[in-house]
């Protein structure tokens, strides 16, 4: 990171004072989607994609949301942006409720909140120049004169690391990397505060991963920033973050400081998914490793109790029968589990 | 214990292997000049970008280029000492499966989703060995066992889409192996899986590697997955080999700037204090490769010399092999 | 198919491409335009349509006669210098008439398909877009009318009117949308799912602008290929229900009707040319443009051919 940022920063610990201000509040949200089935199509059950996760995010602060496929980590990123209805629970942005805005107020709501996607084939418009994807969002918010969008349009281009002259060209004539970069130049072209990144790297090339890394913490620095940063790679989610929140089946299972959650894991799926996670360094590969058994069970029936359970390899009788609260286990940290690892 | 099996003998033999692909717009080079061996009992990675020609080259040893537009124009492979290029069609379908086996990224799209998972096994063990009915379902039955399957009577009737991710990849390990091959080339094998289910399939594939005593051809973009599974490495860009070495030399001291640039761009703990190391610039396209060294344009020590010439493979030391200027004399004058 | 012959010894410091790091710009229509030139078919297909079109655009200078000037006197002639396709048993000049009834034919074919594409457009585009309970409703509505065999349909409607180019149009168009309609419902379904929709919305888009500027351009493919392709399905619809006194009525001269002054066996048999001549346009004129939808879909969206 480049020095000259907020005062709250510590840079080299990358810890965000825990006084810093809270820019967004999550609280309990929960997102079932009806199962449809059957003749007429009646609702048959309920997938719990994100079954009551609450937790923060403080102004200038990254914090990595992590998880294994179908743990409702995306799905939490497009529920605080309000791009999916929550079932229940609230979102707060600067002490809004984004829920109880209408279509209008959410429309002038979205300039402050932005999305960036995995895959930066699809998340591009094909038949839309790269300055007309760009102009689109600026005409929306009432840039009305051309002159002046095209302006803001080549100061995006350079900040992202593109040219102006890119502009004029189309999606396919880019590599991923570009097409990421543009992504990103879209989700700032309205100033935003915070900027949700679904898997932002994790359709890139090794080599092209860790540019759009720097570019974003470059970027983040320059802005000030907030991401919440989906992602299932340990190792870049660990790099980026100030904080992380680990997630299973719908529920929060942990939350930490990066450094704390991945030195000194307390949940024990925390603790497995960090042992599972690859080293990059052969001499540790014989190193033992939590090996999980089993596959993660079905968000439609989830297991009673803590839903870890099933695979937990110290779960006792209590974790069958009853669900562990989200409770605090330390300095700014938290977890769910009855019998939290020391 | 840190151990890495060092043998002789030579299953695969890829000889300057080229294999293009003739396009609208012209002729790719997707593979140009590529030479490795792959051992009795090892497990060689072959590790690079997209676009690095990593799976055509998996693709090439089975024989399975589509054709056209791709075509292999030159090089040998050799299998147990004798020509893959040279068998006919019939003589590589006895092969495939039954002494080189193959498993895929995606095993949803491997399996055929009308059918039940026993039936797809059994057919399998019945196309490669004499087998009835009864006894190709009961080694169906072993295999799924060997490959840590809970419950296999009843997954035998079960449809793939009834499985679970892990347990699909687990299927697709167990009808390679229903030919006891004596080589499984597994491409991408954890990329589609969870982190913890990766585990488990890595676990499982050192497992059978030894039990079954095979080499294991590993293709992946994952250094993570590399280090955990590898003895030698294969490393890979625009369709050239640009390194390869034992697994030990290639992590702590790789000699050519692409493999260094990728270790170093690893986001591991250790580097957390400023910038993470990128390699800048893009992958070039393969239809305009440049003149002389493919890495040239990104590479932080390139001078005029890598940019006219295209830089030989050569070997370091008996096991490492580099296609760099910086180890040649013509690099200090 | 036959392969360039590969080079294998290259040398190696030989530069055979130019170097480029930048990718070469190349728009969409100049890729589409390059990948139909190489089906001889379709265009094979599109020089004979445009000579069609030239013909009905042309037909007032170019055609010997007039289409409604009769000659009792001439009825039945064979061709010659004079009618190079003969005449009819009224004495009209068959050439004219084939060469304005081009006119009709291809007017009522143009503007059948706009209809069509229209309302199939907008109809497949709610449907998709909205989806749920209304994308339900409105698919059973298409699967209804698509469940009644359309030319009894067709019969029945323009019975109930007086036949003119207009109830034509109209009768055609107002069954020959539902197939579009389901098209481009599918097609936006799965638009619909790309991540660049949940961007556009991400951005505050409106659901009208995130229809007219993500959705259909994405969808122009299949709507360009099945419009063509129904061009066809009209001439002939137009030419059926023509044919059977329901459509063009003559004097106005139309290819369908003019098979049907052709229809009796004595002038198949004794005047052929009679019935050939406007047969002929009608088959070339669909197979042309057939070849030419084909050629469309296989250019535009590769995808489709594999």
């Amino acid at each position: 990171m480049v020095s000259g940022t907020s005062e709250k920063i510590d840079v080299q610990n990358r810890v965000i004072d825990k006084n810093s201000e809270v820019l967004l509040k999550v609280d309990n949200i929960k997102m079932h989607f009806p199962v449809r089935g059957g003749f007429f199509g009646g609702v048959q059950g309920y997938v719990k994609a994100v079954d009551g996760v609450s937790f923060d995010l403080r102004k200038g602060e990254t914090f990595g949301l992590v998880g294994e496929s179908g743990c409702g980590k995306s799905t939490t990123g497009r529920a605080i942006l309000r791009l999916l209805e929550a079932t229940s629970g609230s979102v707060e942005f600067e002490g809004r409720d984004i829920y109880s805005l209408n279509d209008q107020e959410l429309r002038i709501l979205r300039r402050d909140m932005q999305l960036i996607f995995q895959d930066p084939y699809s998340s591009l418009n094909p038949r839309l120049s790269v300055g007309d994807t760009l102009s689109r969002v600026l005409k929306i918010h009432g840039m009305k004169s051309a002159a002046e969008r095209e302006e803001r349009i080549k100061e995006l281009l350079e900040l992202v690391g593109l040219n102006s002259f890119h502009m004029r060209r189309y999606p396919h004539e880019f590599s991923g990397g570009q097409r990421q970069r543009i992504g990103i130049a879209r989700a700032l072209a309205l100033n935003p505060k915070l900027i949700v990144l679904d898997e932002p790297v994790s359709a890139l090339d090794v080599s092209i991963q860790s540019q759009v890394v720097n570019l974003l913490e470059e970027l983040q620095d320059r802005l000030g920033l907030t991401y919440l940063f989906v992602s299932h790679g340990l190792n870049i989610v660990r790099y980026i973050s100030n904080r992380v929140g680990v997630m299973y089946l719908g529920k929060m299972v942990e939350l930490a400081n990066s450094n704390d959650l991945f030195e000194d894991p307390k949940h024990p799926y925390t603790q497995a998914l960090i042992s599972a996670n690859p080293i990059p360094n052969p001499r540790l590969r014989d190193q033992p490793k939590i090996i999980l058994e089993g596959d993660v069970p079905s968000p439609i029936n989830p297991p009673s109790g803590c839903y870890f359970h099933t695979r937990c390899p110290y779960a006792q009788s209590k974790c069958r029968e009853e669900e562990p609260a989200f409770v605090k286990a330390g300095e700014d940290r938290f977890v769910a589990c009855h019998y939290p690892l020391s | 214990m840190v151990t890495t099996s060092v043998k002789t003998d030579t299953v695969v033999s890829v000889k300057d292997l080229k294999t293009y692909f003739y396009t609208e717009d012209g002729v790719v080079p997707v593979i140009d000049g590529v030479s490795f061996d792959v051992r009795k009992g090892e497990t060689l990675a072959i590790v690079g970008e997209s676009g690095s020609g990593k799976s055509v080259t998996s693709l090439s040893i089975m024989r399975l280029i589509p054709t056209p537009p791709g075509k292999i124009v030159n090089g040998d492979i050799l299998f147990q000492n004798e020509s893959l290029l040279e068998k006919s069609d019939k003589e590589m379908r006895q092969i495939r499966g039954n002494k080189i086996s193959m498993i895929f990224q995606e095993p949803m799209t491997s399996l055929n989703p009308v059918y039940k998972v026993g039936d797809q096994i059994s057919e399998s063990i019945m196309l490669h060995q004499k087998a009835s009915k009864k006894e190709a379902t009961a080694e169906a039955l072993n295999l799924l066992n060997l490959v840590g399957i809970p419950e296999p009577e009843r997954r035998l009737n079960q449809y793939p889409h009834e499985l679970s991710g892990g347990m699909r990849q687990r299927v697709m390990i167990a009808m390679a192996l229903a030919g006891r091959p004596d080589l499984l080339i597994a491409d991408e094998p954890t990329t589609a899986l969870d982190v913890t289910i990766q585990n488990q399939i890595l676990q499982l594939m050192k497992d059978l590697k030894a039990k079954r005593d095979m080499s294991i051809v590993l293709i992946t973009h994952d250094l993570g997955v590399v280090a955990e599974m590898a003895d030698r490495v294969v490393v890979m860009y625009g369709g050239q080999v640009v390194e390869q070495g034992d697994i030990f030399t290639i992590f702590e001291a790789p000699k050519h700037p692409y493999t260094e640039g990728l270790l170093r761009s690893m986001p591991t703990a250790a580097k957390k204090n400023g910038k993470l190391y990128a390699i800048e610039g893009t992958v070039p396209n393969p239809l305009h490769f440049p003149v002389g060294c493919r890495f040239a344009e990104r590479c932080e020590y390139a001078k005029d010399l890598c940019r006219q010439e295209m830089p030989q493979i050569q070997n370091l030391s008996e096991d490492e092999v580099v296609r760099c200027w910086k180890y040649t004399d013509r690099w200090e004058a | 198919m036959g392969l360039p012959n590969p080079v294998v010894n290259q040398s190696k410091n030989v530069n055979i491409r130019p170097q480029e790091t930048e990718l070469r710009y190349e728009s969409k229509l100049a890729v589409t335009w390059k990948r139909f030139k190489k089906n001889k078919l379709a265009v094979t297909g599109l020089i004979v349509f445009t000579l069609i079109v030239l013909i009905a655009i042309l037909a007032p200078w170019i055609s010997p006669s007039k289409p409604d000037v009769y000659d009792i006197l001439d009825s039945n002639l064979k061709p010659s210098a004079k009618h190079p396709f003969g005449t009819d048993s009224m004495g009209g000049d068959i050439m004219t008439r084939v060469f304005y009834g081009s006119r009709v034919s291809l007017t009522v074919a143009m503007l059948t398909m706009l209809c069509s594409v229209t309302i199939g457009v907008i109809y497949g585009s709610i449907s998709g877009f909205f989806g749920g309970i209304i994308d339900n409703i409105m698919m059973r509505i298409v699967d209804a009318i698509q469940s009644i065999p359309t030319f009894f349909l067709l019969l029945i409607v323009a019975s109930l009117m007086v036949p003119t180019m207009w109830s034509t149009i109209f009768v055609i168009s107002i069954f020959g949308w539902t197939g579009l309609a389901r098209i481009v419902r599918g097609e936006i379904l799965s638009i619909k799912r790309r991540d660049f929709i949940e961007a556009a919305r991400a951005t505050g888009e409106k659901n009208k602008s995130i229809i007219f500027f993500h959705v259909l351009p994405n969808a122009i493919a299949p709507i360009v290929v099945i419009a063509t392709l129904d061009i066809a399905s009209v001439i002939l619809s137009e030419a059926a229900l023509s044919f059977l006194g329901l459509g063009i009525q003559p004097p106005t001269p139309s290819w369908g009707n003019m098979l049907t002054s052709a229809q009796d066996l004595t002038t198949v048999l004794d005047y052929p040319w009679a019935p050939i001549f406007p047969g002929m346009f009608i088959i070339v004129t669909v197979m042309a443009v057939n070849f030419i939808g084909d050629g469309l879909r296989d250019a535009l969206d590769p995808r489709m051919k594999q």
